[in-house]
């Protein structure tokens, strides 16, 4: 009996580390995150709208 | 909030706070309808102008071709889907204002500035700045387009263009829905005011495999063209080559190219080329009365040139277009 408790604990624990190591290879890196928005935010800054020649506002 | 309606094109998107036009390139900031790609483009070439293309326009000269991101169609088969379909703020763009270009075009020895590649329609107030700065330093001025746009702004671009290049898609209202997300009407009225503007006007119908290559396609197209254009109006029918969402058809054979240009030519249309096969006769510009070999072309290459002044060299006939 008790050996078959241990057995299950040792399964247990291998599942939980491998499942602890499978999360933690995906989850992404702060900085590459933070680079990708930093890269968005100077792309969208970039642009220089100017107001358009052909068009009415419809009031609501 | 204040809505927007944009007056440019057919579509007349209606646009609350922060949306984005069809064309994707126009946006209700604040109450007020803004063009986003304002001296931004995202492709800039030096291209001959038998590239764009035109045959009766300064034949042998280069283009300052540039184009912003956006279009307000949706073509199947766009070739430049990379940058048509997308936004302008997810496109590599450059920094170059209308001074900028016209300074390029001049460093690069071009006669001419071509808004092309994309939609020249969906960056208006671009090119019409860059156009008035153009004619300044005697560079022309034209528009690479599908002519889906409205008639006011097209008689304002018709002020400040000297050739304009349409692609004449198809000739059914079907094609123009299912193919290219367009209407067909306005871009007919568009092709006759080009005309009757006195604008230097070419077409080109890119011949698509079981969409648009019938015996019956090419004639309405043609019947049309000569009643509503006359027989001068040079036309380009253009090999497909399968890409974007049209993968799975097979290029364009020649034969069907060549059964296109017969039946134009029988129509009267007396200017009829072949696109995209470089070394094919139907690149050439022939006589319509003497029918010698007056423009000889191979690739986007002007190897022979027998035009003096804008007449034939051998029969004196002239030829419509701009030569000097």
């Amino acid at each position: 009996m008790v050996k078959k408790i241990i057995y299950n604990a040792v399964i247990i624990i291998v599942l939980v580390m491998i499942g602890l190591a499978i999360l933690k290879a995906n989850k992404p890196r702060e900085d590459v995150l933070k680079t990708s928005l930093n890269n968005i935010e100077e792309k969208t800054s970039d642009l220089t709208p100017k107001e358009a020649k052909y068009y009415r506002v419809i009031e609501e | 909030m204040k809505k927007v309606k944009c007056l440019l094109c057919p579509r007349g998107c209606e646009l609350k706070e922060l949306e984005r036009g069809n064309c994707r390139s126009r946006m209700n900031i604040r109450g007020k309808l803004q063009t986003l790609a304002y001296g931004k483009p995202c492709a800039v070439h030096v291209d001959p102008i038998e590239k764009k293309p035109f045959y009766h326009f300064l034949p042998g000269s280069l283009s300052f071709s540039l184009a912003t991101a956006g279009c307000n169609l949706h073509c199947l088969y766009c070739q430049n889907w990379e940058i048509s379909q997308s936004n302008p703020e997810n496109t590599v763009n450059m920094d170059m204002p209308p001074e900028q270009a016209i300074l390029e075009a001049i460093g690069n020895k071009c006669r001419t500035i071509a808004c092309t590649y994309s939609e020249p329609v969906t960056f208006f107030e671009y090119a019409a700045d860059i156009a008035d700065i153009a004619h300044k330093n005697n560079i022309l001025n034209v528009w690479v387009t599908a002519g889906y746009i409205n008639q006011k702004p097209l008689e304002e671009a018709c002020g400040f263009l000297d050739a304009v290049k349409v692609d004449f898609k198809g000739i059914t209202e079907d094609f123009y829905q299912n193919v290219t997300r367009a209407s067909i009407g306005p871009v007919m009225n568009a092709i006759k005011l080009i005309k009757e503007k006195g604008i230097w006007l070419e077409l080109v119908n890119l011949v698509v495999p079981t969409y648009n290559d019938t015996e019956k396609d090419f004639s309405k197209m043609c019947d049309w063209i000569v009643e509503n254009l006359g027989p001068d109006v040079p036309v380009h029918f253009s090999k497909f080559w399968p890409t974007y969402q049209l993968k799975n058809l097979p290029p364009t054979p020649e034969d069907t190219l060549i059964l296109a240009r017969n039946i134009a030519m029988s129509k009267g249309i007396n200017y009829v080329y072949i696109g995209n096969v470089p070394e094919h006769e139907g690149n050439n510009t022939y006589c319509p009365v003497c029918k010698k070999l007056i423009i000889e072309r191979l690739g986007y290459t002007v190897t022979q040139n027998n035009i003096t002044g804008s007449s034939c060299k051998f029969c004196s006939a002239k030829i419509p277009g701009r030569w000097d």
